[in-house]
């Protein structure tokens, strides 16, 4: 019955919490014993009542009859706890376990998949799948074991009987397992509808400010029509489909019931039935038709779970980067950097097919800082992305402390390098836990002395609660500037022997600079801890502490060598740069010189 | 700070009235009448077709218990039985699919009204939680609203065959019938009175799912960071954390629910044994027969379901309520004045069949008056707190002129930004005035923007579309000067170097375009829209020195320009400095004059940072 890729689901998450299954299944059992007992009881009334029986005898039939009622409902109130405590548990476990994958797949794919896309895959097809954990397993198993005992409590009254309802159960059965295959298509349709709907509108929220200041909200709306229109139809049909299937069973089980109308009243006139026999075979005929009905409204869910495993699937089996094993030893501390005849291409097509960069190599001594210059789309930032290994390039080599960084794991690859990007992410959580990104055990001295460091002392202190204070959406209410501040915050505790600040400085405004600047300084102070850096600029100010310096175009270089030698070459570009009497430029010549 | 201190200060809370929730389902099926009528017929039927299966159940019955089943009779008690289950499958479908129309449509009409609401207010205002949280409103919240519909048509289906059974079953036996039906009305008071709690459950419990699906939301897009810092395993330890505070948030609320919903379903059974209790006398003397006993059992289950129903309409009703609310706060959160819940269920063309209008009706292009021509702007007084950390602008005075640039600078922390936002509308201001043209401005939010002003924000954000309709937004394509304003952005060399060129699908989904080339591609987008006023927070931040000389160059002469930047070629370039120190204005006038007067900007100007003695 069950497909394999929900039993493998199965198994691995609900075996943590085995103790736990095997009382939800004892749970299960009790109760549907209570269930077939109770119609018994009701037939002795019935023939007593018929038979001129006592009234003492009546009275104990339906005192028993409440008895077992009561005690029924009581096994269902815990079976519903248990049963939902299950579900949440395993589930849980299975939404950090994709969205743990999900951070370890390739930046390609987040290239190609938006936030509010990958939240519907980790949230809301687990969601689904929490359903059908704690609905669909467990009414299966109950409503399997109650068909069971009530085919072979028919049995024991009349052969017949049991036989005909056991032929009409597995007509019932094989019927649907038949519809199941169409339905999961429609459900399958209208579940990427909804992720569509989704993914456009978290774009568009993150977006409010952009469209409101072009005017553009009409515009949106109208982007929103075909959206809510492909939910509508493919919702709809996706309904009504689940409708034809819940009727199969009805119909088979009309069947059914023409069945033992016509056998409960032959066995009666011939005398081998009494009339309360009659009336406990209808009460069973009803009793089968419950756990079949739920087949078919699990089956709904069941198309839905179907749709959402497959798409958990397709998430989880989304190939990582495997590391090379065995893997090379790292040095901690300052390692040489060497681009050797790289060439690289972002996947996709993306940045129009051609390489981004083109047989680039330059070799960074340990304990150097290379200063990169070159215009917007040049090639830079793709330069960093390759050495963090964040894409992976096929022609060239890139080398950390000599080591092909293929040859090395991810892991001590990432710890050997920092990295401040201009865009600064922050969490809705706290001050600690932004700065640390959750790691825990970095003591909350070393984290006030290197905000103190950073000269963000007084700002932490304008907090009342200090390292735990909570920062607000999106770091609502911090300046850029700040949030950049924090950035290399992150870069300080994490204590790399690499460092690259890409375009790190370019929101500041002088003043702040300053700061940063000083911070900067203590990172490359020759007397402190030697690290090897790359300085990502737009302006020569921030390079003026490089020994080298690498001027890319279109993917190229255009220029390397000793930032003194090619600031003493007159016909460098370099040259030209730092000389230019251009308005634009006597701003870095002002710092530079 | 955090999301409580918004949802603890909507002005909205406290005014809702009891019957807000309900006017307002009023509201959105008033949207769609046809299809409600639809669902109600439908559960009509589908609801009353056990009276029909419990008086054959009786016939058979009582006809065999009196040996006078027969040929002809029986056939004809089957044949009624059969038509009964026939009519349960067709009206079973015809329910589910009005259903479904009704459920998805009056989600678009919740859906985009919430968008237009959410464009409409001050975007610039911190939503309550991240995108992610504020999803949830639209998905969750939409999706409890509607579905309280459908215990709407539950409980009158439902009623109606109560009405029914009630009727032949008093007629029967109406001592049985009175004592039943009173475990049934106490049930229904002890449902009633656990209510309440409910709605504290409920609340907890979405509150709980918003830190998740927040905290999501906010990890994806920090794949990089997470990534190179390794801290992949320690972030989600505190997934971990949030997912399990919603797995107790949700326990409480679920279990409590299914509790009571127990304890209805638990009714049927009490009330059989009661049945047996009442009736051995009679079915001894034969005037209570086993046909009447198997007609009591078939509606008394159908008819305890009824208190069950009224108790979710009463839960559904509640959490209804809650969900508004939520999605009320959401949007008050960026309004100046109290939201009315009126604009959600306000009717809208929805175009969920038939052809779709062109993009073009929908940009109602406002035309070009006399008095949207900019002379002079004049902000007086403008003040405006952060709400988290108190940081914000004091008394902002500040008047521009018409062909002039000017340029506001500062160091960081100073309120360079939030004084754009604040004069933009982008938050809701706590004092001060704009003059346009020496006319008050009353709403900012809803005055600025084309054709007066457009901005470029200091994070321009994109969308997974193509170039082209990213810059344009909506224009259209004939009556605008795209290629001047691509000029004018510096982008059109970019451009070029795209394969697909304009055609090229950048944002989130598409090609990874450099921090500079999104600057510069949401310049032209500001470009293109042909305003007076024309606003760029620090927008040659990512530009290299070539590209922003070129960019400061093609600026044209006959727009007005409000800057905000410390770059020196700003500097040069204005003919007005504004310098901000701690969100005041510490001084302003031209460079010249500053530079030998300001401290402040001289400090900014040489990157001078030793401390001023005090």
């Amino acid at each position: 019955m069950l497909l394999k890729p929900h039993r493998d689901l199965l198994i691995r998450y609900f075996m943590p919490h085995w103790h736990r299954t095997v009382l939800l299944a004892v749970l299960l059992l009790a109760g549907t014993g209570l269930q077939l007992v109770t119609p018994q009881i009701v037939r002795h009334f019935i023939d007593t009542a018929q038979g001129g029986g006592s009234t003492s005898a009546l009275l104990r039939s339906a005192v028993l009859f409440l008895g077992v009622v009561v005690l029924a409902q009581a096994v269902a109130v815990a079976e519903t706890y248990t049963a939902e405590n299950l579900g949440w548990l395993a589930t849980n476990a299975l939404r950090a376990d994709l969205a743990h994958h999900c951070l370890d797949l390739p930046m390609a794919f987040h290239n190609a998949h938006t936030p509010g896309e990958l939240i519907e895959r980790i949230d809301g097809d687990v969601s689904t799948l929490a359903h059908f954990f704690s609905r669909f397993v467990l009414q299966l198993i109950g409503s399997a074991v109650l068909l069971l005992g009530v085919l072979l409590l028919l049995y024991r009254e009349a052969w017949q009987v049991g036989l005909a309802l056991t032929l009409i159960s597995v007509v019932a059965l094989v019927t649907l397992n038949r519809v199941r295959s169409v339905g999961t298509r429609y459900a399958l349709a209208a579940r990427q509808a909804s992720a569509d709907l989704f993914g456009f509108l978290e774009e568009r929220i993150a977006g409010l400010v952009d469209i409101q200041s072009c005017g553009a909200q009409g515009y949106i709306l109208r982007r929103l029509q075909p959206y809510l229109r492909a939910l509508f139809q493919s919702s709809r049909t996706a309904f009504l489909m689940g409708s034809v299937l819940w009727s199969v069973p009805s119909a088979i089980f009309t069947l059914g019931w023409v069945l033992v109308f016509a056998m409960g009243a032959s066995f009666y006139r011939a005398g081998s039935m009494s009339i309360g026999t009659v009336y406990l075979v209808f009460q069973y005929m009803a009793m089968l038709r419950r756990p079949l009905e739920q087949f078919a409204s699990e089956a709904q869910d069941f198309q839905s779970a179907s749709a959402s495993v497959a798409r958990i699937r397709q998430l989880s089996m989304s190939p990582t980067l495997v590391d090379a094993s065995p893997a090379a030893i790292l040095p901690v501390g300052p390692a040489s950097v060497e681009f050797d005849d790289v060439t690289f291409t972002y996947p996709g097509g993306e940045l129009h097919g051609t390489p981004a960069l083109k047989h680039v190599s330059f070799h960074l001594r340990a304990g150097a800082v290379l200063g990169i210059l070159g215009r917007t789309g040049s090639g830079k930032t793709t330069l960093s992305r390759l050495l963090l290994r964040l894409y992976e390039s096929e022609v060239g080599t890139i080398r950390l402390a000599g080591v092909d960084i293929r040859q090395a794991r991810l892991a001590d690859l990432h710890r050997c390098i920092g990295v401040v990007t201009q865009e600064v992410q922050l969490f809705q959580a706290t001050i600690r836990e932004n700065l640390t990104l959750f790691v825990p055990g970095i003591p909350d001295d070393r984290i006030m002395q290197v905000l103190e460091e950073l000269g963000l002392g007084a700002w932490l202190n304008s907090f009342a609660a200090g390292l735990d204070s909570e920062l607000s959406a999106r770091g609502g209410g911090l300046s850029a500037g700040q949030a950049q501040l924090l950035a290399f915050a992150r870069v300080f505790l994490h204590d790399p022997g690499v460092v690259i600040l890409d375009e790190a400085s370019s929101r500041l405004d002088p003043a702040t600079e300053q700061l940063i600047e000083h911070a900067v300084d203590t990172l490359f102070r020759p007397e402190g801890r030697r690290r090897t850096g790359i300085i990502i600029a737009h302006r020569l100010s921030t390079i003026a502490r490089a020994d080298d310096i690498l001027i890319l175009e279109d993917g190229r270089i255009e220029e390397y060598g000793a930032r003194s030698e090619l600031a003493g070459d007159s016909r460098s570009h370099l040259h030209t740069l730092l000389t230019a009497r251009d308005a634009t430029y006597q701003e870095y010549v002002h710092v530079s010189s | 700070m955090s999301a409580a201190s918004f949802s603890g200060g909507t002005p909205g809370t406290a005014r809702r009235s009891r019957t807000a929730t309900l006017s307002f389902i009023v509201a959105v099926l008033r949207f769609s009448p046809v299809l409600f009528v639809w669902c109600l017929i439908s559960a009509t039927v589908v609801f009353g077709l056990p009276l029909a299966a419990g008086l054959v159940l009786r016939a058979f019955f009582d006809a065999l218990s009196a040996g006078m089943l027969v040929g002809t009779h029986i056939w004809t008690l089957i044949g009624l039985f059969v038509a009964v289950e026939v009519a349960d499958i067709v009206s079973g479908a015809s329910l589910s699919f009005s259903w479904g129309s009704l459920l998805f449509k009056s989600l678009a009409l919740l859906r985009r009204n919430l968008l237009r609401e959410l464009l409409s207010g001050h975007a610039g205002h911190t939503l309550p939680e991240a995108s992610g949280g504020t999803l949830s409103r639209f998905r969750d919240d939409a999706e409890e609203v509607v579905e309280f519909i459908d215990r709407w048509t539950d409980l009158f289906g439902r009623t109606f065959l109560v009405s029914g059974a009630m009727f032949v079953m008093l007629r029967l036996d109406a001592r049985i019938t009175l004592l039943v039906f009173v475990p049934l009305a106490i049930i229904i008071t002890l449902v009633n009175l656990a209510q309440q709690r409910i709605i504290q459950y409920r609340a907890e419990s979405q509150q709980a799912v918003s830190r998740v699906t927040a905290f999501l939301g906010e990890l994806l897009d920090s794949v990089q960071l997470v990534k190179v810092a390794e801290a992949t395993p320690h972030v989600i330890v505190h997934f971990r954390r949030l997912n399990d505070a919603r797995r107790k948030a949700a326990l409480h609320d679920r279990v409590f629910s299914q509790l009571i919903e127990a304890f209805n379903s638990n009714v049927v059974n009490l009330g059989t044994g009661v049945i047996l209790l009442l009736a051995g006398g009679s079915m001894r003397r034969n005037t209570f027969t086993v046909g009447d006993f198997a007609l009591f059992v078939t509606y008394l289950a159908a008819v305890a379901q009824w208190p069950l129903e009224v108790a979710d309409w009463l839960t559904g009703y509640k959490q209804a309520g809650v969900s508004i609310e939520r999605m009320l706060a959401l949007l008050q959160a960026g309004s100046p004045t109290p939201v009315d819940e009126v604009v959600l269920v306000t009717p809208e063309p929805l175009y969920l069949t038939g052809p779709l209008p062109s993009v073009q009706d929908s940009q109602v292009a406002r035309t070009r008056q006399d008095s949207d021509q900019l002379c002079t702007l004049q902000v007086t007084g403008l003040t405006y707190h952060h709400p988290g950390s108190g940081r914000g602008i004091e008394r902002i005075n500040l008047c521009l002129q018409q062909g002039t640039c000017t340029v506001i600078t500062g160091r960081i922390g100073a309120g360079k930004t939030t004084l754009l936002a604040a004069l933009l509308g982008l938050v809701p201001t706590e004092a001060g005035e704009i003059h346009w043209n020496d006319v008050l401005v009353e709403h900012p939010a809803l005055f600025f923007g084309p054709p007066r002003t457009a901005f470029t924000p200091q994070v321009p954000r994109l969308f997974s579309e193509t170039l082209k309709d990213n810059v344009l937004l909506g224009l259209v394509e004939g009556q605008a000067d795209l290629n001047g304003a691509l000029r004018s952005a510096v982008l059109e060399r970019d451009v070029a170097g795209l394969d697909q060129g304009l055609a090229t699908l950048i944002g989130p989904r598409g090609v990874r375009l450099s921090g500079g080339q999104v600057q510069r591609t949401a310049a032209a987008r500001m470009f293109v829209r042909e305003a007076d006023l024309l606003v760029f927070d620090d927008l040659s931040s990512a530009l290299d020195a070539e590209t922003e000389q070129l960019l400061w160059e093609r600026l044209r002469p006959d727009r007005t320009y409000l800057i905000v930047s410390h770059r020196r070629a700003a500097l040069r370039r204005a003919d007005h400095i504004v310098v901000l120190k701690d969100g005041k204005v510490e001084a302003a006038g031209t460079l010249d004059v500053l530079l030998t007067t300001c401290e402040e900007l001289q400090r900014l100007w040489s990157g001078d940072l030793t401390p001023v003695p005090s």
